[in-house]
This record gives structure tokens, C-alpha cells and sequence, in this order.
């Protein structure tokens, strides 16, 4: 029970980082998805029903905290499967949760991109998606090595001790 | 401290791999069906309740972040800005040095320009048509001579003899010729004599230079009626008819500033203040006979230019 509230409180930090002290970093408008990589070190150091729960509460909220104006929903549901894909590999080294970082934030992005096409949403070139999903890719796998080791580490912890 | 992290980790992956690590597929079905039914109904609108009630409680913890972050987020902006400003300043100071060389240019051809148009009425009011020259070297006071150098010579109809004028008055006359110069004696020359005329008056009389371009150089009137005496403020003309001899007339030389009478001969002559500053030419004209062929173009005696 301690351990989800954390969660939660963590999650909405997140968001609230992401969209007040990460976007004015970004790059051409790409910035680092730290909910994105948040999600990833839950399904690292967790896995399973936590990683899927708090992915999509955690997209969920990504979708409705402003200054978000997309559908409801499609963060939720990038978010779910890269719960999922980060629940399925086994970390390693910080190479590794790196590689991890960068392929659930390629998958993810992605994702949400391609829902966005299906719901008929107006989206720039398919040049210009890919160069935006790549150079969120690079943040991702920047800031995932400078971070989730630590991360990772802090959700271990915050596991409840299992006899 | 990296590699103690994992070993916990991978020992807490180990555990997790004992325990069921993918999640049920009955709640990421549900989760995923949850997904989808909030993208169908947020263009309903129902979801706006919602939005609007998290935005409540998330905007002021955003504010507050990013208040706290600015710090941190202002960086980029203000390396961003200052790359900006460096651009900014290199951009300006290469305007502002165009711009003060029009600037310095600007009293220049101010003053050209005036000069153009004083040469276009002075060949207007002399009837003669005017070869347009620049002076392009003083002749060294060391000649004891102040002769000027400009850049007309035979190939725009130039002769020796001819009368030189500035757009205020008169230069002086040509002495020799090239084809491409012609050397012009000053006014202010002491060896240079110049048929005069008052306005006022009518009396004739000799106009000399002293040799001196100092002060723009000032010049002595010699009246050849030695009764008459000139008064400070007459207009002195230049006399003669440019055939004959080397002045044409009617070209203002300058006002008589005092008048004094010799000691030595009984003379009265006057100082006349010239209207050309000898010292400072450089757009002059030469007059030459109306239909003298020339190369370039002339400020004509109709008052026009052109060939």
C-alpha cells in the first residue's frame, strides 16, 4: 500500500517535471519523456500488473494535465505497452537499461504517434515523425544513463520485502 | 556503488522471474479497453470533467515547479539568447558601420550635389556650357605658383585660357592642357590677373591673388580708376570676353571686405573675400564655346546636362 501511494506521488512528479522543468529544455521541441523512462524503470524494477497499472495511470495523466489537448487516452495506451515491453526484459547492466530505455521510448513515441494517425489526428510528414521519435529516442537514452540505474534502484527499494 | 546495484538488481530480477513477472492478461486487456474507450469518448466531451478537475490540482503544482526550476530552464533560453545577442551585436555593428559611412559620406555628397547643381545654374547664367572636372592634385606651394590639377583635359574639349569655375564662383584659368588633365592657374596665384568689375559700380579694375590659400585665400582689387573707391560689400565680377582674353565674363569672384589706401603709391585697393574656398575644391567646371565636342557629359548653357 505504501509502496503504490509512492508510486502514484511519484508518476505525477513525473508529469509535473516533464511539462514545467523538461520541456524548455527541448531540442526543436523534442524533449526527454521522463514519464516514459519513469514507466520503463517501474517495469525494470518491478514488472508485471504494477509497471502496466502505473503506465497507464501515469499516461493517463500525461494526457489530461495541460497543457495536453490530445485525446485522452493515447498516452495512456503507449504507456501500457511500454510497461509491458520493459516488464518482459531483464536488466542486466545499465547498457542494457539503457538499450531498454531506448526501445520502449522508440516503441512508445511511435505508438502514440500511430494512434494519433488512426484517430485521424494532423500529423507533420512521416520524415519529419521519424526525425522526432529518433531525437526523442537520443534524450531518452541520454538521460536514461545518467538516471535509471539510480531509478531502478529506488523502485527495488521501495518493493516490499517478500518472504 | 554501481556494481552493488546490480547484484540487487539482478537478484531482485531473479526473484522476479520466480515470481510471475508479465502482468495478467485480463488487466492489460482491461487497461488497454479503458485506453480506448477514453480516446472514443474524449471527443465527446465527457472527458472534460475530468480534464478540467486534474488540470485543478495539477496547474498550480506546475507553476509552482517551474517557478522553483527557473533557474534550470532558463539556461537554455539564455544561452539560446546570448548566441542570439552575439549574432544580434555582430549583425548591428556591421549596420552601424555601414551606416556611419553614409553617414560620413552623407555631408560629402551633400555638398556635391550642391556643387552639381551650382555648376548646372552657373552654365545656365554664364551661357557657356560647362566640362565638368574634378581638382585631382594641389601643385606644391614650393613652385611658387598655386596651380590645381583636374581630371578633363583636349578629350573633353578643353583649351588653354579657358575660364575655371566652381559652383560659388571663379577658379581661375586654364594654363596648360593634356589629354586626359589640364593644369589651372588659381585666382589666389600671385602671377594671376583677372579683369574685375564692381557690380555696383561698373568701374573695372584688377583682380590679384596674394599666393596664399590660407583662410581660403584672399585676393587684391585694384581699381583703374584711382578716385573711385570701392565700397566694403560690392560684388566683383570677372570682365572680359574669354576670346580675346582668358576670362569670360560675368563670373562672381568674391565681395570687397575693407578697402585701404597705399602708402607707397597712392593706390587704393581692396581686400576682396572670395566666394571659392581655394583651399577646398573639388567639383569644378570649365567653360568652353556652346558646340565644343566633348566625351563626357556637360552641364550645358541651357540648363540642362548632356552631351
Amino acid at each position: 500500500m505504501k509502496s503504490t501511494l509512492a508510486y502514484i506521488v511519484l508518476c505525477a512528479a513525473a508529469v509535473v517535471l516533464q511539462v514545467s522543468v523538461f520541456s524548455p529544455w527541448a531540442w526543436n521541441g523534442i524533449a526527454a519523456d521522463l514519464v516514459l523512462l519513469m514507466v520503463v524503470a517501474i517495469g525494470l524494477a518491478r514488472g508485471g500488473t504494477y509497471a502496466v497499472v502505473c503506465g497507464f495511470g501515469a499516461g493517463l495523466l500525461l494526457d489530461l494535465v495541460p497543457p495536453s489537448t490530445d485525446e485522452t487516452g493515447r498516452w495512456a495506451m503507449a504507456m501500457i505497452v511500454v510497461a509491458l515491453l520493459a516488464s518482459a526484459i531483464q536488466p542486466t547492466s545499465r547498457r542494457s537499461m539503457v538499450a531498454t530505455a531506448a526501445v520502449c521510448s522508440f516503441v512508445g513515441t511511435s505508438l502514440y504517434a500511430l494512434i494519433g494517425v488512426v484517430l485521424g489526428d494532423h500529423l507533420p510528414s512521416f520524415g519529419s515523425m521519424l526525425g522526432a521519435i529518433l531525437l526523442g529516442v537520443l534524450w531518452d537514452s541520454a538521460v536514461a544513463a545518467l538516471l535509471m540505474p539510480r531509478i531502478v534502484r529506488l523502485f527495488t527499494r521501495l518493493q516490499p520485502h517478500r518472504v | 556503488m554501481l556494481q552493488r546495484t546490480h547484484i540487487r538488481l539482478s537478484r531482485r530480477s531473479r526473484l522476479e522471474m520466480s515470481s510471475n513477472r508479465m502482468p495478467p492478461k485480463g488487466i492489460v486487456a482491461a487497461l488497454v479497453f479503458a485506453s480506448a474507450s477514453l480516446m472514443a469518448l474524449s471527443s465527446t466531451g465527457a472527458i472534460d470533467p475530468l480534464r478540467s478537475a486534474t488540470a485543478d490540482f495539477f496547474g498550480p503544482a506546475e507553476s509552482t515547479v517551474s517557478a522553483m526550476a527557473r533557474p534550470i530552464t532558463a539556461l537554455p533560453r539564455y544561452l539560446k539568447s546570448k548566441s542570439q545577442l552575439e549574432n544580434q551585436v555582430a549583425s548591428l555593428s556591421a549596420q552601424n558601420t555601414n551606416l556611419q559611412a553614409q553617414v560620413n559620406r552623407g555631408g560629402y555628397d551633400r555638398n556635391r550635389l550642391n556643387e552639381y547643381v551650382g555648376l548646372s545654374s552657373m552654365a545656365a547664367n554664364l551661357g557657356y556650357n560647362l566640362v565638368p572636372a574634378h581638382v585631382i592634385a594641389y601643385g606644391p606651394a614650393q613652385s611658387f605658383t598655386r596651380t590645381v590639377t583636374i581630371d578633363a583635359g583636349t578629350d573633353s574639349g578643353i583649351k588653354p585660357g579657358e575660364t575655371v569655375v566652381a559652383a560659388q564662383g571663379l577658379v581661375g584659368r586654364v594654363v596648360s592642357v593634356t589629354a586626359g588633365t589640364a593644369t589651372v592657374l588659381l585666382a589666389a596665384d600671385s602671377d594671376s590677373y583677372v579683369g574685375a568689375r564692381l557690380s555696383d559700380s561698373m568701374k573695372l579694375g584688377f583682380v590679384r591673388g596674394n599666393g596664399s590659400l590660407s583662410g581660403g585665400g584672399t585676393l587684391n582689387l585694384q581699381l583703374l580708376d584711382q578716385s573711385a573707391v570701392p565700397r566694403a560689400g560690392d560684388i566683383v565680377m570677372t570682365w572680359g570676353d574669354g576670346r580675346s582674353g582668358p576670362y569670360i565674363s560675368g563670373v562672381p569672384i568674391g565681395t570687397v571686405a575693407n578697402v585701404y589706401a597705399s602708402l607707397t603709391n597712392s593706390l587704393r585697393s581692396a581686400v576682396v573675400v572670395p566666394y571659392v574656398d581655394f583651399s577646398a575644391l573639388d567639383e569644378v567646371g570649365v567653360a568652353v564655346p556652346v558646340g565644343t565636342p566633348t566625351v563626357g557629359d556637360i552641364f550645358r548653357a541651357d540648363g540642362k546636362v548632356g552631351r
